[in-house]
């Protein structure tokens, strides 16, 4: 003989009354604090996760895009392999003497100051810094060439040969446009910043000591090609020749780069 | 039910549903977005959205999962199945924010059309840990776009059950490409072990309960199965499924005959046997009650007449129908199923045999 | 993927829903009626609600919508 089903069975204790049916205006009162309870103990737990999963994430790097603060800023423009500003003024203290320059959205700016490598230029742009270090996003059509003569940009300085371990990031996001703006998450928004520009850094982390950034170039001093893209975001070792420029670190790639 | 659709057939029991869910869909949201912006003072409102939106579809698709088997371990937690399409379509539109907010944040404003982007991007399709967890997000979220857009009975009706239901089971899917989605995406980056056990803890929680409720089931289907075949038991085609002191009244026994389950109810005095499986979602008729003299299933409170597994006009639906006979005590089924709607007589027990069978306790 | 794949995929998926955008609109205004009764009579609200999943499905709701003619009749 079949055995009844024993989830008729379920629960073992059940009044005539306790039946539900949605389309009835009330719930069985029995059945009611059952559910208040369950739904009750369901939401504590989901406000106690969201709490864990807003805390439980890593601290947010000091990068910051100052999207609202429009500044002026005036210097010598070094257009390879990416725009960069060499200011005039430094302001008193640890500011930086250089900004790499990108242009809004994933774009770089080389096409909002084409034709002026090695002049004095003003421009208006909103700054993105992290850790004293600072890139201008310009804002289109306030660049303009000034009158007299322009300052040089300093000289690179060959360190030599030498291999470097690190994350190919894409300088604008990771100095503070988005953040985090490095990493597998970012992965995909490096590849369309590099690809459209943006000026790609490798992010060195140090055994000892903080992690540093060095701006990357192909052999002839341009910029790199698309060749890098599948390489952006994941540990990877490069090697090529590395230049100090002024207060900056320059690696031109040369050979293939490994995956780690 | 199928007579005159409407966009949502709305009642009080769905409204309170529907206003607790968006409460704790937006106090969800405030506690993640709040807790991550003021703990860190460089924090973007953008990265913050987009995991905040993401995590709590993910959460809610766990709730939307272990439902069903929650209600099957325990009748209990029925109510919380009874408006589960609208945790559904809701765990879509979540999805639905997250992924727009990331392909805007990640890949608008580039040198590519948008998705264009998304899909090409990171063309390690050959690695595991570097893997496009993008695209894995994109199929769940087409998959659950699917499951929202067929959500309403129209597409039930008109799909037919079987196609519905083996869509709707895409839901698996869809999970399994989610988790493997924020293990290889985010957690690639965010390595705090809590959020790793967070997953690890949310998809145990899920396939443990329905490991568990399916194993309570087939504990139940297996012996009767293995016994069936006695031909001792046979009576003109006839199986014994049970005594009539067995059923509770207005309720029903669920016995296993020929492969299929079968809801047989007692009633005033008389016995129906039904397929068990309802034709809106397949729930449980055995599982529901007689109310009103009909078969009311447990999940969605759809009615059918015992004699006929006909609903009651102007609606439609049918269940299967099994020829049953009372002898004494013992509860005969025949094992063919009779077309949907056929009207069967019900098998009428005398005074004596009442007196003698009174219905179960249901305490008992 | 490499990007023509991708650029295929997007332009194919562009095509499918343009198409099923010009199925679907008159089907959740008549069609949807003739295949269920049902539906005849149903609100906009309704038929707002079945718009996406008949731009999704849009072959087989034209094919239950022609089914439909057919067995009607001109």
């Amino acid at each position: 003989m079949p055995q009844p089903h024993p989830l008729a069975q379920l629960p073992p204790v059940e009044e005539e009354g306790d039946f539900y049916v949605g389309y009835y205006r009330q719930a069985p009162p029995s059945r009611a604090r059952w559910v208040q309870r369950a739904v009750a103990l369901l939401g504590l737990v989901a406000c106690g996760l969201a709490l864990l999963f807003a805390f439980a994430q890593a601290p947010s790097p000091p990068a910051r895009f100052e999207a609202s603060q429009l500044e002026t800023f005036e210097g010598t423009l070094e257009l390879r392999p990416h725009p960069t500003l060499w200011l005039a003024s430094p302001s008193p203290g640890p500011a930086p003497a250089w900004s790499l320059l990108v242009a809004p959205g994933k774009h770089g700016a080389e096409a909002l100051v084409a034709g002026l490598n090695g002049r004095a230029i003003r421009l208006q742009g909103r700054p993105i810094r992290r850790e004293g270090g600072l890139m201008i996003e310009v804002e289109p059509g306030t660049v303009e060439p000034l009158p007299g003569p322009a300052a040089t940009a300093p000289a690179r300085r060959s360190l030599g040969r030498i291999e470097l371990e690190g994350e190919i990031v894409d300088g604008k996001c990771y100095l503070g446009a988005m953040v985090p703006g490095e990493g597998k998450p970012h992965r995909g928004c490096a590849a369309r910043c590099i690809s459209g520009g943006a000026p790609p850094l490798l992010r060195v982390r140090a055994e000892n000591g903080p992690a540093f950034q060095v701006l990357l170039m192909a052999e002839d001093g341009g910029p790199l090609g698309p060749e890098i893209l599948p390489f952006v975001a994941e540990p990877v070792r490069v090697k090529g020749t590395l230049y100090r420029q002024g207060s900056r670190l320059v690696l031109a790639l040369g050979g293939a780069i490994e995956r780690l | 039910m199928s007579h005159g659709y409407k966009a949502v057939g709305w009642n009080r029991q769905k409204r309170l549903y529907d206003g607790v869910l968006a409460a704790g869909v937006a106090t969800y949201l405030l506690l993640f977005c709040g807790g991550m912006l003021l703990t860190r003072d460089t924090a973007t409102l953008e990265t913050a959205l987009i995991r905040d939106l993401g995590t709590c579809a993910l959460l809610l698709l766990h709730v939307v999962l272990v439902v069903g088997p929650l209600a099957r371990l325990d009748r209990r937690f029925l109510p919380l199945l009874y408006n589960r399409r609208h945790l559904g379509v809701t765990t879509f539109l979540l999805g639905l924010a997250h992924g727009t907010f990331a392909l805007v944040q990640y890949h608008a404003g580039g040198n590519r059309p948008w998705l264009v982007s998304l899909l090409s991007a990171n063309p390690r399709l050959g690695s595991f840990s570097q893997f496009p967890f993008e695209l894995l997000g994109v199929l769940a979220l087409l998959i659950l776009f699917l499951m929202a857009a067929t959500s309403h009975d129209f597409w039930l009706a008109n799909l037919g059950a079987p196609v519905w239901k083996a869509l709707h089971m895409a839901v698996y899917l869809a999970y399994a490409l989610l988790i493997a989605h924020v293990a290889l995406g985010v957690l690639q980056a965010e390595t705090h072990p809590a959020l790793a056990g967070a997953l690890v803890a949310g998809a145990s929680t899920v396939v443990g309960l329905h490991l568990l409720a399916g194993w309570r089931e087939r504990a139940g289907d297996r012996p009767a199965e293995a016994r069936l075949p006695s031909s001792s038991e046979a009576d003109g085609g006839f199986l014994e499924v049970c005594r009539l002191g067995e059923i509770p009244e207005k309720r029903a026994r669920i016995v296993t005959v020929g492969g299929e389950r079968v809801a047989v109810f007692r009633y005033d005095g008389k016995v129906s046997a039904v397929s068990n499986v309802c034709r809106h979602q397949n729930g449980p008729l055995g599982e529901g009650r007689i109310v009103g003299g009909c078969i009311t299933c447990p999940w969605h409170g759809y009615q059918y007449l015992p004699e006929t597994g006909s609903s009651p006009p102007p609606f439609a639906e049918k269940v299967p129908t099994y020829r049953v006979r009372l002898e004494g005590d013992r509860v005969l089924v025949h094992p063919f199923a009779h077309p949907p709607g056929t009207r069967q007589e019900p098998a009428c027990s005398d005074m004596a045999t009442l007196a003698t069978a009174p219905p179960a306790s249901i305490e008992s | 993927m490499d990007i023509s794949t991708a650029q295929a995929l997007v332009l194919g998926l562009g095509l499918y829903t343009g198409l099923g955008v010009l199925v679907a609109l008159p089907f959740v205004l008549r069609g949807a009626g003739r295949v269920d009764p049902g539906a005849e009579r149903a609100p906009w609200s309704f038929r707002l609600l079945i718009l996406p999943g008949a731009v999704a499905l849009w072959p087989l709701v034209a094919r239950w919508w022609l089914r439909a003619r057919r067995r009607e009749g001109p």
